[in-house]
């Protein structure tokens, strides 16, 4: 027994050693990375600000199953050689008591295209992997649900369901304040 | 109408110039006040303007270079506005932004934080604050017995997070049961753990760490369970919550496939009990540390079927503490042994799990602790819910689902020779209820539990709890 704990206590300290000598940084994407991430090297990125009416705020928050916090919202418009490419939106939302920022890209016909997480603060085990929001690409806002075509995720309870208000939200948006309407 | 028109463009001048005459702006919620106030301007010209396109056309026949002129300066106005409007957009969406990611690569901070909008919005860079509670009342509705209707405040869960450096994680979660330590409550430390996140393969976790076996020992905050209770499997022979002194790694083999290994101290067998090995947890204080135990669980969740994770685990270790039991030294090694499996899919919530556990040395330590400590021990339990609220309010995001839970466990489900089992504590349960969330973060539960048992009766309940997580 003796020789286990010693091993154990030896295996401890070389693998902290190992840590705090070849730590790995974890990578957030600044803002323009995300729009590289968004609509690639090439494309042209335009930012596209909707100042929404009360009606317009009604209909989201009904759509989204959330509450706005502002009657201004924001889309990145990537274009190449003049055509839209996607939308995208950095999307914000407080998991327990810290933030996840999302990036949240959708075809010029307003479906997930991606997702991205750009920021994470909540400790690391809450974060739900990339592959979970997989399940929401090419879908239509309408089964976008947990009783339908989203699963759910264990651990991760909490994060998944504000990721999903999220991504509805921007659905939403691109549905009711029609986006592409509001280009010059 | 040429002296309003002078009015609204020196009024416009007047607050476009003051908006960017005074300090800059200093938050978000400065900059949205312009830009509505620049928006209603806006509004104002563009009714302004439609309402010159009507006189224009009645007057066509008779234009004027006065209007022409009022006409285009307008226009020119109105052009002005908007274009600092869009100027003021982008930088309110420059703000929200900074606030979570930085702008450029070059400004990444260990946080991922442009360091300016860390200091400019003082943002707690690495703190993280969270908790949960639970509490119930129970009114026992047959086969009383000795027991009487109750009610607690179970748990308040304070969590504190520490980012130290982008892999340097501290948790720890301040556990306050039963509402008042003059009450039979109490202050514990429910766990306290140092991360040291290295690769996505394996990272350092040391501490006193949450033992990973069963769904409910790391993950047992209210909302994430049905009914009023933990299942009785995962108290008496999964002894949740579980946490022991130790270190280990955990991390993600292949996508999906996780794993968390600990080398931790070992179980004090002079606690273990009839009802089960409960007692012999340490928790972290002052603890015996003669003898070690490993730990060690795998899941997986195939990426191809989401809301499906399957998983087991294993404890193993000496009990004995070198500590003296009838007479001798013993090693009471202790053997747990898990499987579960848990399946969300459309609304549906499904869960089974499966413990089985030995004990070395049960003759000695039946004799030792005066009652009889089980050889072997057994537990399973399989529930099922299903959200019904959006099958019939389509559009909203409560929670509603009605469960059922089934239970069956035994802590004697063997004993040493010359000691008698108790069957009281063979049982098996039935449960259902209900569970209703108006947002994720808050639970209102409501349950029946029927316990049936192979000797004499055991009390059920009703229960009604409230829980909350954030």
């Amino acid at each position: 027994m003796k020789t286990v704990k010693q091993l154990v206590c030896l295996l401890f300290f070389s693998l902290l050693i190992l840590t705090l000598t070849d730590a790995l940084g974890k990578v957030f994407y600044s803002k323009n990375e995300a729009m590289v991430l968004a609509f690639g090297e090439q494309a042209k990125v335009e930012l596209l600000s909707l100042f929404l009416t009360e009606n317009q705020i009604s209909e989201v928050e009904g759509l989204s199953r959330g509450k706005l916090d502002s009657a201004l919202f924001s889309f990145y418009v990537g274009k190449q050689e003049g055509r839209i490419t996607g939308y995208a939106a950095i999307e914000t939302h407080t998991v327990r008591t810290k933030p996840e920022t999302l990036l949240v890209v959708l075809d010029p016909d307003g479906k997930t295209r991606a997702i991205h997480i750009l920021a994470f603060h909540e400790p690391p085990e809450y974060q739900p992997p990339l592959r979970w929001f997989e399940q929401f690409y090419k879908h239509e806002l309408d089964t976008l649900d947990f009783n339908q075509d989203i699963q759910g995720i264990s651990g991760a309870t909490l994060s998944a369901q504000s990721a999903l208000t999220s991504v509805r939200k921007v659905m939403a948006m691109y549905r009711i304040a029609k986006p592409e309407d509001n280009l010059n | 109408m040429k002296y309003i028109k002078k009015i609204i463009i020196y009024l416009l001048f007047i607050s476009t110039a003051n908006a960017f005459a005074d300090e800059p702006p200093q938050s978000v919620g400065d900059l949205w006040k312009i830009i509505q106030a620049q928006q209603a301007q806006i509004d104002q010209l563009n009714a302004r303007l439609e309402t010159q396109g009507k006189s224009r056309e009645t007057e066509q026949t008779s234009p004027s270079a006065e209007n022409t002129g009022t006409a285009s300066k307008t226009t020119t106005d109105v052009e002005e506005v908007a274009r600092k409007t869009d100027i003021l957009g982008a930088e309110v969406e420059k703000l929200r932004t900074a606030l979570v990611i930085p702008e450029d690569k070059q400004l990444k901070s260990a946080y991922g934080l442009g360091p300016a909008a860390s200091k400019v919005y003082q943002v707690d860079k690495g703190l993280s604050i969270g908790g949960y509670g639970e509490a119930f009342y129970q009114n026992i509705v047959a086969d009383k017995g000795d027991a009487n209707d109750n009610g607690d405040f179970l748990r308040a869960v304070l969590y504190v997070g520490y980012k130290f450096t982008d892999n340097i994680i501290l948790n720890t979660e301040l556990e306050f049961e039963h509402a008042s330590t003059g009450k039979s409550g109490s202050i514990s430390l429910e766990f306290a753990t140092l991360d040291f996140l290295m690769d996505p393969l394996a990272n350092i976790r040391a501490g006193l760490v949450l033992i990973p076996m069963g769904f409910i020992n790391q993950i047992h905050e209210p909302n994430f369970f049905f009914g009023t209770q933990r299942p009785e499997v995962e108290r008496r022979i999964i002894p949740s919550t579980w946490r022991e002194n130790g270190v280990g790694l955990f991390g993600e083999l292949i996508p999906g496939l996780t794993y968390t290994t600990y080398g931790v101290n070992g179980m004090d067998a002079t606690g273990f009990q009839s009802s089960g090995i409960r007692g012999g947890r340490q928790s972290g204080s002052r603890v015996l540390a003669e003898d070690l135990a490993w730990v060690g669980r795998m899941d997986y969740a195939p990426p191809e079927l989401p809301g499906l994770q399957v998983g087991g685990s294993i404890y193993l270790g000496n009990s004995g503490q070198n500590q003296v039991f009838a007479g001798q030294k013993i090693n009471a090694f202790t053997q747990l042994y898990e499987g579960h499996i848990q399946w969300k899919y459309r609304g549906l919530e499904f869960r089974a799990l499966g413990a089985w556990g030995h004990i070395d040395d049960a003759d000695i330590l039946s004799a030792a602790n005066g009652q009889t400590i089980g050889s072997s021990n057994f537990g399973w339990y399989t529930e099922i819910g299903y959200n019904i609220l959006p099958l019939i309010l389509p559009e909203t995001s409560h929670y509603l689902a009605p469960f059922f839970r089934y239970e069956r466990l035994d802590p004697l489900a063997s004993v040493p020779n010359g000691f008698a089992d108790v069957g009281n504590l063979d049982r098996e349960i039935f449960q259902f209820g209900l569970q209703y969330k108006p947002i994720p973060n808050i639970v209102i539960k409501a349950d029946y539990r029927n316990f049936s048992a192979r000797e004499g009766s055991v009390p059920d309940e009703f229960n009604l709890g409230i829980g909350y997580v954030f």
